[in-house]
């Protein structure tokens, strides 16, 4: 049988403060955590599009780091976040499990879009 | 502007029978979708229980030539609970829900509590609708109080915001008691955004992606992942 563990609701979120931080900074200092995955940001519909549409993040990041990164930048709390699209990932799936499955060309492609209407 | 072009697209569907193209799916497209998402799960996926379909179409009494009557079932997934965890006994005294007396199974430990999950077509928003019941290792039905313990933080969130538009008990459509359900009318239009982005050769495999690309977004909301090879397979 396969459990899921809820992630506690204590644990503090990771914040990115800004695109800019984001690109220059998470200079780590594990060796684990160097490697840096070029994210190609593209707006879906009538999503805004950003003004930096690519950016870097540590690869041993969560994709929900991705999402949250949007969410500041867009100031919208639904975002509708996708890769390849094909299907959205899991927030708490690894953008280098993600970059190495689904990136190509030295980049993964995430798709936003501001309509995230479940009812 | 954009309800305009959707329009647009929704009539050229309908003479040309591609429903995948609006985000929609056709009730035997909805079998055929099921069919390869099972076995794709079923394949890529074994430590799960497995997805299977249940046929309903002698239900009424006769088998309608040629109509596909069921839906896909999912049982026996354990979701543990949040770490505080919290006895409120009193709280399930307006639960009218039934046990599925079919899912009892044996508990070995504190698991978590039980998921049962099915996929039903639903033929007014002609896509697949995801209704679950849960219930606790001593056979308790969970209310959506419960419930909300066991989702991840963001889906939780998104209950709370929207008590009546993301999840609600209905009666299940084939069992006829209360289920949960997660509301069907946006799905097609996220499912539009997942199959028509893509290339132009997504229209043929369009149906037999769309379960996976489905799954993708409904699993999150209790934390179901698909394994890469799966969205490796639509990807």
């Amino acid at each position: 049988m396969y459990t899921i563990h809820k992630r506690p609701k204590k644990v503090p979120v990771v914040h990115v403060s800004s695109p800019e931080h984001e690109t220059v900074s998470m200079a780590s200092d594990s060796p684990i955590a160097s490697r840096k995955v070029v994210v190609h940001l593209r707006a879906t519909g009538d999503a805004p599009i950003l003004k930096q549409a690519k950016f870097k993040i540590a690869g041993t990041d969560k994709f929900s780091k991705v999402i949250d990164f949007l969410r500041r930048q867009l100031h919208r709390e639904t975002l509708f976040v996708y890769v390849n699209s094909a299907f959205s990932p899991s927030p708490d799936e690894l953008v280098n499990d993600l970059y190495d499955n689904f990136g190509f060309d030295g980049k993964l492609v995430v798709n936003y879009a501001c309509s995230m209407a479940w009812g | 502007m954009n309800q305009t072009v959707s329009i647009v697209i929704l009539k050229v569907v309908m003479v040309s029978d591609q429903e995948t193209c609006d985000g929609s799916l056709s009730l035997s497209d909805f079998r055929i979708a099921a069919n390869a998402f099972t076995e794709k799960w079923n394949k890529f996926n074994s430590a799960f229980p497995e997805w299977y379909w249940i046929d309903c179409s002698n239900r009424l009494g006769f088998a309608a030539h040629g109509v596909v009557d069921g839906y896909l079932s999912l049982q026996n997934v354990f979701i543990r609970r949040s770490l505080e965890e919290e006895h409120d006994e009193g709280s399930s005294n307006d639960d009218d829900e039934l046990f599925d007396d079919a899912t009892l199974v044996q508990s070995t430990s504190d698991d978590g509590d039980q998921y049962h999950f099915h996929v039903v077509y639903s033929p007014s928003y002609k896509v697949p609708v995801l209704y679950f019941h849960a219930h606790s290792t001593d056979g308790q039905p969970l209310n959506l109080d419960e419930i909300e313990k066991n989702l991840p933080t963001k889906s939780a969130k998104v209950l709370l915001e929207s008590k009546w538009t993301f999840i609600t008990q209905e009666e299940h459509p084939y069992l006829n008691r209360p289920w949960y359900m997660l509301h069907p009318c946006g799905t097609n239009e996220w499912m539009k955004l997942l199959l028509l982005a893509g290339d132009n050769s997504m229209a043929t495999n369009g149906t037999e992606q769309y379960f996976i690309s489905w799954f993708s977004v409904v699993g999150q909301v209790f934390g179901l992942k698909l394994p890469f090879e799966m969205l490796k397979s639509i990807g």
